[in-house]
C-alpha cells in the first residue's frame, strides 16, 4: 500500500515537471508574435539607410567639387584688375 | 591688406595681388623667369626651341606637363586649338617677340603650312613628326598664372593676372574688369580661372593686310571670325586660355550658344554674355 502511494506521487511530481517544462518552452517561443517582429525589424533598417543616404546627398550637394569654377556674377564694384587682350 | 605687384615676363604684363606678405611676390617673377626659358619660342636656348631644333627631347616635367595640355585640348577642341600652330605664325609675320614685329611691312602673300602634325609624348620624350613644330604661346600664359598663383598663396589668397590669363587661390571674392564693347563689366570671382582672347592688340600689317595671331589651324591663316575678343571664366587659367580661342575660332554664332560663362564682343560692337553671365 505504501509502495503504490509513493509510486503515485512519484508519477504526479514527473507529469507535473513535464507539463512545467511544455508551459515554459510555449511561453519563450512567443508563437503569437513571430514573423511582423522580423518585418518591422527590416522596415526599421531600410529606413534608416534612406535617412543616412539622405543626409550624404545633401552634405554632397553642399560641398562644391573642386572641379567646377563658381558662377561668375556681375557686380558693380569697381575692378580690381582687368583683363585684356595679351 | 591687398598688396601688388607688376612685372613684365613672356612679353607680356603680369599683375599679382596677394592679401598678405608682399615678399612672396618674389617667388611669382621667378616661376614666370623660369617657364619663359622653358616655353619661349623666342629664345633660341629655351628647352622649347631645343625641342623644335632636335625633335626629340627628354623634356623636364614642366615643359611635358604643358605639351601634354595642349595635345589634349587640341582634342577636346577638335583642332581648333592647337600647338603645333608654330610656323603658321612665323608665316604670318609673327616671327619674333612681338615687341620686335615690324607694325607694317611689305610681304608677300602667307604661304600656309600645315597645322595638326604628329607629336607624341612617350616615357617623358617628347617627338615631333617632320614639319612640326610647336608654339606654346597659346597656353603658356596661364599655365604659368596657375604655378605662380599656387606659389603666391602660401602667402594668402592671391590672384595672378598674366595678360589677360588669370588663376585665383584662396578664399576670396575678386572684381575683374571685362572689356565690353562699350565699356567694362566687373565680374566677381571666386575661384577657377579666367582669360581673354582676341585680335584687338597682337596685330600687324604686311603687304597692307592686316594679321593677328589668333591663327585658325583648319586654315594655317590668322582666323576671320567675327569676334573681336572673347572673355571666358572656367576650373583654371588654362583650361580658359584653351576655351576663350575655341570659342573665337568658332565665331559669334556658335560661341553664344556655349555654356561657359564667357563674354563676346563682335566686330561690329555688340556684347553676347554667355552661359551664367546671361
Amino acid at each position: 500500500m505504501t509502495d503504490t502511494r509513493h509510486l503515485t506521487r512519484l508519477y504526479v511530481f514527473a507529469i507535473t515537471l513535464l507539463v512545467f517544462f511544455v508551459t515554459w518552452a510555449v511561453v519563450a517561443a512567443h508563437p503569437w508574435a513571430t514573423k511582423p517582429t522580423s518585418y518591422s525589424q527590416a522596415a526599421a533598417l531600410q529606413q534608416r539607410i534612406q535617412l543616412q543616404t539622405q543626409i550624404v546627398r545633401r552634405l554632397q550637394s553642399a560641398k562644391p567639387s573642386p572641379n567646377v569654377s563658381a558662377a561668375p556674377r556681375i557686380v558693380t564694384l569697381p575692378p580690381l584688375t582687368i583683363t585684356r587682350t595679351s | 591688406m591687398i598688396e601688388r605687384h607688376t612685372f613684365r615676363a613672356m612679353g607680356t604684363d603680369v599683375e599679382a595681388f596677394v592679401d598678405g606678405d608682399p615678399a612672396a611676390f618674389s617667388l611669382v617673377e621667378d616661376e614666370f623667369q623660369r617657364l619663359e626659358q622653358i616655353m619661349s619660342r623666342f629664345r633660341p636656348d629655351s628647352e622649347l626651341s631645343r625641342l623644335n631644333r632636335e625633335r626629340t627631347l627628354d623634356a623636364s616635367p614642366d615643359l611635358l606637363r604643358v605639351v601634354e595640355l595642349a595635345l589634349a585640348a587640341r582634342e577636346r577642341t577638335r583642332g581648333r586649338f592647337d600647338p603645333t600652330v608654330h610656323d603658321a605664325l612665323v608665316a604670318a609675320g609673327y616671327d619674333r617677340s612681338f615687341d620686335a614685329v615690324e607694325p607694317n611691312a611689305p610681304g608677300a602673300a602667307v604661304h600656309t603650312p600645315p597645322c595638326g602634325g604628329g607629336v607624341t609624348v612617350h616615357d617623358g620624350v617628347i617627338a615631333l613628326d617632320d614639319g612640326v613644330n610647336l608654339d606654346l604661346g597659346g597656353i603658356g600664359k596661364g599655365y604659368a598664372a596657375e604655378r605662380a598663383a599656387e606659389l603666391l598663396a602660401t602667402a594668402g589668397p592671391c590672384l595672378v593676372n598674366a595678360g589677360g590669363d588669370i588663376a585665383l587661390r584662396g578664399d576670396a571674392t575678386w572684381p575683374v574688369g571685362v572689356e565690353t564693347a562699350d565699356g567694362v563689366v566687373t565680374l566677381a570671382l571666386e575661384r577657377g580661372g579666367l582669360a581673354t582672347s582676341g585680335r584687338d592688340r597682337r596685330r600687324w600689317k604686311r603687304g597692307g593686310e592686316e594679321r593677328h595671331h589668333l591663327v585658325d589651324p583648319r586654315t594655317g591663316l590668322p582666323s576671320d571670325s567675327d569676334l573681336l575678343r572673347v572673355t571666358v571664366v572656367a576650373d583654371d587659367a588654362v583650361e580658359a586660355e584653351v576655351l576663350a580661342k575655341a570659342l573665337f575660332l568658332a565665331g559669334s554664332d556658335e560661341a553664344a550658344r556655349t555654356d561657359a560663362p564667357a563674354v563676346l564682343v563682335t566686330e561690329c560692337g555688340e556684347t553676347i554674355l554667355t552661359g551664367a553671365l546671361r
